[in-house]
C-alpha cells in the first residue's frame, strides 16, 4: 500500500453548505426509538391470539388430557416468550452499533431449534402419537402450510419494526425475527396438532420455523434493498 | 476515563438537541464527529476523495437515522457503525459495477497513527506500517486507540464479541511493533 502525508480534505470541521440545507430541510423533531425489547412487545398480542385462537378455531388437540396442562400449555407459553426474546435480538441486532457477535447468533438460533427438539420429544415421552398410514404427506403440508402462512402477519410486523431502525445486516435481523415468529407460530400450532411423532414434528413444524427464517432473511432482504436501495 | 465520559456527555447532549430539531445540535456534532468520522473512513477506503464523499453520505445518513439514537447509550460507537455501514454499501455498490479502482497517489489520505506509538517511529514510517498490517486488525487498533473505543463498542460496532476486538487490536499492536523493529533492525522501507 503507498501511503502519503497529505492531509485528507476529509479532516475539515465546517459544515458544507449543500449537507446543511438538506439537513435543514428534512429537519424535524424525532423521538428516539424505544429499547428493542419494549418494540418486541408489540407482538405479544399476536402471541397471545395464536395461543387462545388456534384451539379456539382448530379445536384443542385430542390427547390434551394425557398430556397435561403443564406441559401442553407451560411448553408453549415458553416457546412463545423465547419466540418474542428472539424477535427483541433481532430489533437489538437491527439498531446501529448493537449488533450481535456471530457466536451469540448463532447461539441463539441454536437454542431456538433446540427448544423445538426439547418440546417435541418431552411431549412424544408423555404422549406418543403417530401420523396414520399414507397420511405423511397430507399431515405435512397441512401443518406446514399453515404454519407459515400463520406466521406471515408476523414475519411483516417484525419486518417492519426491525425496518424502523438501521439493520446493517439485514439477512441476520431477518433470520433472527423469522425463527421468533416461527416459534410464536409453533406455540399455538402444537395446541391442536395431535402428532407428537418426532419425524412429522420436526420436519412439518420445525420445517416451517426454518422456512420462516429464510423468508425473514430474504423479506429484510429485499425490504432493506426497497427502501434504502442498498 | 473523565475527558471520555464528559466527552461522551457532551455528545449525547448534542444528539438530544439535534433529535428535538435543534440545528446548532447538528452544526456542532458535525465538528466534533467529522474529523474522526473522516479519518476512520479514511482508513477504511484508502481514498481521501472518496472519504470526503463517505463522509458527506454518513452524515445524511445520521440525519434519516437519527430516532435510532438512544440517548441512554454513547453515540460514537453510533456514529462510526453509520459511517462503516455507509463504507460497506458503497463497496458492494462498486463490486457490482465491477468499477473498482485504485486510487491515484495524489488523493491517497493519510493513515491517522495513534498518539501512543508516534514515539516509536516518524509518523510518516507508522503510517506506512500501518497501511501493511491486516485490514481487520487496523481497523480495530485505530477504533481503540485512536478514537477512543471501548471493546466492547468495537465488538458491537463489527458484530464481533469482546475478546475477538481485544485479540485483532493486540495483534495489530503487535504486527506493527515488528514492522517498525524490522525498519529499526535491517533499514528495510516500511
Amino acid at each position: 500500500l503507498h501511503l502519503s502525508t497529505k492531509e485528507a480534505p476529509v479532516s475539515e470541521s465546517v459544515l458544507p453548505a449543500e449537507l446543511r440545507r438538506a439537513v435543514e430541510q428534512g429537519l424535524r423533531p424525532v423521538r428516539p426509538l424505544r429499547a428493542p425489547w419494549k418494540r418486541a412487545l408489540t407482538l405479544l398480542p399476536f402471541g397471545a391470539l395464536l395461543l387462545a385462537g388456534v384451539p379456539w378455531y382448530f379445536g384443542l388437540r385430542g390427547d390434551a388430557g394425557t398430556v397435561g396442562g403443564a406441559l401442553l400449555w407451560g411448553l408453549s407459553a415458553l416457546q412463545l416468550c423465547f419466540g418474542m426474546a428472539l424477535i427483541g435480538a433481532a430489533l437489538h441486532e437491527a439498531v446501529p452499533a448493537r449488533s450481535l457477535s456471530w457466536p451469540a447468533v448463532a447461539l441463539a438460533l441454536a437454542a431456538g431449534l433446540g427448544l423445538m427438539v426439547a418440546v417435541t420429544l418431552a411431549t412424544d415421552a408423555v404422549s406418543s402419537t403417530r401420523v396414520p398410514p399414507r397420511l405423511d404427506t397430507f399431515f405435512w403440508g397441512v401443518c406446514f402450510g399453515t404454519s407459515v402462512l400463520l406466521g406471515g402477519p408476523v414475519l411483516v410486523v417484525s419486518g417492519w419494526l426491525a425496518s424502523r431502525a438501521l439493520p446493517l445486516r439485514p439477512e441476520v435481523a431477518g433470520v433472527l425475527y423469522g425463527m421468533g415468529s416461527g416459534l410464536l407460530v409453533e406455540a399455538g400450532w402444537r395446541l391442536y396438532c395431535h402428532i407428537s411423532d418426532p419425524v412429522h414434528v420436526l420436519l412439518a413444524h420445525g420445517g416451517s420455523v426454518l422456512a420462516l427464517s429464510v423468508l425473514g432473511a430474504l423479506l429484510m432482504r429485499v425490504w432493506e434493498r426497497v427502501l434504502r436501495g442498498r | 476515563v473523565n475527558s471520555t465520559t464528559a466527552e461522551e456527555t457532551h455528545l449525547r447532549d448534542l444528539m438530544v438537541q439535534y433529535q428535538a430539531g435543534r440545528i446548532e445540535g447538528f452544526e456542532q456534532l458535525y465538528a466534533a464527529l467529522a474529523q474522526p468520522l473522516g479519518q476512520y473512513l479514511g482508513s477504511l477506503t484508502r481514498d481521501a476523495v472518496r472519504a470526503s464523499d463517505l463522509l458527506q453520505e454518513t452524515f445524511l445518513q445520521i440525519h434519516r437515522s437519527r430516532h435510532t439514537y438512544s440517548p441512554t447509550l454513547p453515540l460514537k460507537p453510533w456514529a462510526f457503525a453509520i459511517a462503516r455501514h455507509v463504507y460497506l454499501m458503497e463497496a458492494r455498490r462498486l463490486r457490482r459495477l465491477g468499477a473498482h479502482e485504485a486510487p491515484s497517489e495524489d488523493t491517497l489520505p493519510d493513515l491517522p497513527v495513534p498518539a501512543e506509538a508516534e514515539d516509536w517511529a516518524s509518523r510518516d514510517q507508522l503510517a506506512r506500517a500501518l497501511g501493511r498490517i491486516g485490514e481487520d486488525r487496523r481497523e480495530a487498533l485505530l477504533l481503540h486507540h485512536l478514537f477512543g473505543l471501548s471493546f466492547r463498542e468495537i465488538g458491537t460496532l463489527l458484530g464481533i464479541r469482546e475478546g475477538a476486538a481485544k485479540l485483532r487490536a493486540s495483534r495489530g499492536m503487535a504486527e506493527l511493533r515488528t514492522l517498525l523493529a524490522s525498519v529499526h533492525q535491517g533499514g528495510a522501507r516500511v
